[in-house]
């Protein structure tokens, strides 16, 4: 319905946050030409445990830590390659559809 | 010579989508319960956000937007089909058995039965604030509620989660839950 404009609602947020790629993701960017930032990560997950520490899911905190090490163990899994492809492939069908839409 | 890298929409845009897609996998994860469900949310969400891309602003927040995305596929999948949690997921398990992590794998596996019991705006809530890394007010325009309800939900899931691991297991449960908030942290040797 209204999820056109959704986006005008992040626009304030802050730049999108780097989180550590799984291996074959990380060549995939590196081959990209794109640069992990090691410095942003980290301020991130200063800023996150700060936040974190009064919602009683801090770093001292039992659920707190079984919910990221959970949450983790499928962030850190190799990105099946399907949605590579599927990622590749969107991006030929775009190339091709606007190198047909200069030649018209 | 004008190629691909001067272009600045779309390629940049798919960078950026695989960026997010190891946080955007473990959020789907953690919605549906299951490996295999998670991985066609995953991909319904990377077909939605490459037709509306133009919709997006590069350099705005891109992970609040496709959690966004994939949320609503979610909710409105399962209008349609109703949630099935049950843990066929004994994948889950035997994934879990080969990770490194400071908590055995069956300890892991009492701890999502325990997520998944809990109402789906409370376990997203938690999940987005606990895991995700979101703040409250980013994890309130995703979820389109007030901030104060988002505070309250992640404050009623972790109650509801403390309870249901205490139930669980009175036996081998109960002297570890004392050492584990004492000495929790990893050790600094």
């Amino acid at each position: 319905m209204r999820n056109g404009c959704l986006y005008k609602k992040f626009r304030n947020f802050s730049v999108a946050r780097r989180i550590p790629a799984p291996d074959n993701l990380r060549r995939h960017l590196v081959g990209e030409g794109m640069v992990m930032k090691d410095k942003s990560q980290m301020q991130h997950a200063a800023g996150a445990r700060r936040r974190m520490s009064d919602d009683g899911l801090g770093p001292n905190s039992d659920i707190g830590m079984k919910l990221r090490a959970l949450y983790g163990a499928v962030q850190d899994e190799t990105i099946p390659d399907k949605f590579l492809e599927l990622l590749e492939k969107l991006d030929q069908v775009e190339l091709e559809s606007n190198a047909q839409a200069t030649q018209d | 010579m004008a190629n691909d890298k001067t272009t600045n929409g779309p390629p940049s845009f798919k960078r950026e989508l695989l960026a997010t897609l190891p946080s955007l996998r473990a959020f789907a994860f953690s919605l549906s319960g299951r490996h295999d469900k998670a991985d066609d949310l995953v991909q319904d969400t990377i077909m939605k956000a490459w037709a509306k891309q133009e919709s997006f602003e590069l350099g705005t927040n891109i992970k609040a937007w496709l959690f966004t995305i994939l949320r609503n596929e979610f909710y409105s999948q399962m209008r349609k089909r109703g949630r099935e949690v049950q843990d066929s997921d004994g994948l889950f398990t035997e994934r879990m058995a080969v990770h490194p992590s400071q908590f055995g794998h069956m300890d892991l596996a009492d701890f999502k039965k325990a997520l998944d019991q809990l109402p789906d705006d409370q376990r997203e809530a938690v999940i987005l604030i606990g895991a995700s890394g979101f703040s409250y007010e980013e994890a309130a325009e995703i979820c389109t509620c007030a901030v104060g309800t988002m505070k309250s939900r992640v404050s009623r899931a972790r109650a509801r989660l403390q309870d249901l691991l205490q139930v669980s297991g009175e036996g081998d449960y109960g002297p570890d839950a004392i050492s584990t908030q004492v000495t929790s942290g990893p050790p600094v040797s």
